[in-house]
């Protein structure tokens, strides 16, 4: 780590004087192309909101750490997000009831009965930084698994990617191509929730599903191809985590929410793109 | 509607309202205390007496500045004859729930205090002369500063309102009260004697905890920089760029926090600045019904020898 940090001494801004600053960027470059990668499948499959009632359920995550005693309640929070992603899957296939309609139902459940545990062991003010976040906080160790998981997933998502959007696009089709379909969106479930709940105390609850959804959506509008689609949404996530951090930092504002900011504002510039590229 | 469903929604109802019915009334007068601290020092006077304090505010809570109150809260206080408060504006909250509980009486342990406090803007209760606070951040001044208990000698005072309080309304254990408030009041006097002892060199230190201000001026500590991080605050990059410049040019050689939200920042900043890190106990997690006030302050003192010998600022 020491020797990433001194390369990253070279680059002369006043905001590169500070330890805690090198740690968010490097945090922000590991994070953003997780968060970029996923966001292709997510809007995909219209799964904006899914990630959403992901983000919400760390509520209960948490919850559940305290009354089990833990430390760190990031293993309660990642074992929770899992089963509900799966949950809502399992009775999304079963075509009840719309999509939105499902997910909003475990996300009302997620985040209220979280509450209703904080509050009776003793309210939640110990864990509402979770609601905003606060990517300056990180420590080398966590970026150290961020890192990993990015790797790891970037290998699976090599795997996986072409049987996942078949799946997405024709589900009859790819099951008869021998493509188990429970199996692939399953994969994507773990995948989106791991990830959520290993950057959600970084980027807050509130903001974390713009930083997934907002750079695919921006680069859904100008690209032509799937290459495309993930390259852009890759660039168009890094650009606007390392312009919100810097921002944040010149204008004292809050960092999650700045890159959020800046995703936002190339989205909307992708949009008035959109008509003269297509 | 059919037949069927009509008398399954009528149940379900009424089951919704019965629900509620189980509830009792206590016939022994209830005492309680808004918070934690307030429940330790009211323990404390109530020794060796069949008044059983009840600790309002849940676990785990911290302070109650943005705390809200559960539905149990709100009927234990509409139950209680006698409310302890620590006052300074930390339980206002509990204030206007209580006004609907006119019978209530509030021992407000302060009264003393903000008078006080405001008259002795040099704190000539204690027998340090300590530099003025230069506090990074506004609103974090004494004058709004109500974490008293943290304060050994202003605890004592406060532990002394609850014995007059509870004196008048019960005067027939005013003797054991008195008895009680002594001995707490020897005992606090013995750990002030302590924490003199221990701490004879001023330092400059960092606080990402309000409740530690009054601490920190008993341990010889000058505050030069104070956060109160919560869910309405948490620090800038720009804030935070700046109090390491400011710690770096005064010199600072701790940091002291609670185990919460601001534990994170004390730990950004300890990376920083190569600075120990004091964990201390704000007292206002509860902790299992044996602890007493004078036990956890006497842990804050022995965490801050820890981190002095471990690691001499």
């Amino acid at each position: 780590m020491e020797s990433i940090y001194s390369l990253m001494s070279v680059i002369p801004f006043e905001f590169m004087e500070y330890g805690f600053m090198k740690t968010a960027l490097l945090a922000v470059i590991l994070i953003s192309p997780l968060f970029a990668l996923l966001g292709t499948m997510a809007v995909n499959d219209k799964m904006a909101f899914f990630s959403d009632a992901l983000g919400h359920s760390a509520f209960t995550g948490i919850a559940i750490g305290v009354i089990l005693g833990l430390r760190n309640p990031v293993i309660s929070m990642l074992a929770f997000a899992v089963i509900l992603g799966l949950a809502i899957t399992r009775v999304k296939e079963s075509g009840t009831a719309s999509t939105d309609t499902i997910i909003s139902v475990f996300s009302s459940i997620s985040i209220a009965l979280g509450i209703v545990i904080l509050s009776r062991n003793g309210g939640m003010s110990k864990y509402s930084a979770y609601l905003t976040g606060d990517i300056l906080t990180i420590t080398n160790g966590e970026i150290i698994a961020i890192a990993v998981v990015l790797v790891l997933f970037y290998i699976i998502w090599i795997k996986i990617y072409n049987k996942l959007l078949l799946v997405s696009i024709n589900p009859s089709f790819s099951a008869s191509r021998g493509i188990n379909n429970r199996l692939m969106e399953n994969i994507f479930v773990v995948m989106v929730a791991v990830s959520v709940m290993l950057s959600v105390k970084w980027i807050g609850i509130l903001t974390i599903n713009s930083l997934l959804i907002l750079p695919a959506a921006a680069a859904r509008n100008i690209s032509l191809n799937s290459k495309q689609y993930h390259f852009y949404s890759l660039v168009i996530g890094l650009f606007s985590g390392i312009a919100g951090l810097i921002m944040s930092f010149y204008l004292d504002t809050s960092a999650g929410a700045s890159m959020v900011l800046a995703a936002a504002v190339i989205y909307f510039i992708t949009l008035s793109l959109k008509s003269k590229i297509r | 509607m059919k037949p069927k469903l009509k008398t399954a929604s009528a149940i379900l109802l009424s089951f919704a309202f019965l629900g509620g019915c189980s509830y009792s009334e206590n016939e022994n007068d209830i005492v309680s205390a808004s918070f934690y601290p307030m429940y330790l020092l009211a323990k404390e006077i109530t020794k060796d007496t069949d008044i059983n304090v009840k600790n309002i505010a849940s676990p785990q809570t911290g302070c109650l500045h943005d705390y809200q109150l559960t539905t149990g809260n709100v009927r234990l206080l509409n139950e209680s004859d006698v409310l302890i408060i620590n006052g300074g504006g930390m339980e206002d909250t509990f204030i206007e729930s209580a006004s609907q509980n006119a019978d209530v009486k509030i021992i407000d342990t302060s009264s003393h205090i903000e008078s006080t406090s405001e008259e002795e803007t040099n704190h000539d209760h204690h027998e340090h002369d300590h530099e003025e606070h230069d506090h990074g951040h506004e609103g974090h001044n004494h004058g709004e500063n109500a974490h008293y208990w943290m304060d050994i000698h202003y605890a004592v005072m406060q532990a002394e309102e609850i014995c007059h309080g509870l004196s008048e309304i019960y005067p027939e254990y005013s003797e054991v009260f008195q008895n009680n408030f002594n001995n707490f009041s020897a005992q606090c006097e013995k750990l002030e004697e302590e924490y003199d002892f221990y701490i004879n060199e001023t330092i400059n230190a960092i606080s990402f905890n309000e409740a530690f201000e009054f601490l920190c001026e008993h341990s010889n500590m000058n505050v030069v920089s104070s956060f109160e991080i919560d869910e309405n605050f948490t620090p800038s990059a720009r804030e935070l760029a700046e109090t390491i410049d400011t710690a770096a040019a005064e010199n600072v050689s701790l940091i002291v926090t609670a185990d919460d939200a601001g534990k994170s920042y004390a730990d950004l900043m300890s990376r920083e600045l190569n600075v120990p890190v004091a964990v201390l106990d704000p007292m206002t997690y509860i902790h299992d019904d044996n602890t007493s006030y004078i036990e956890l302050m006497s842990k804050n003192l022995e965490t801050i020898k820890e981190v002095f010998e471990n690691d001499k600022p």
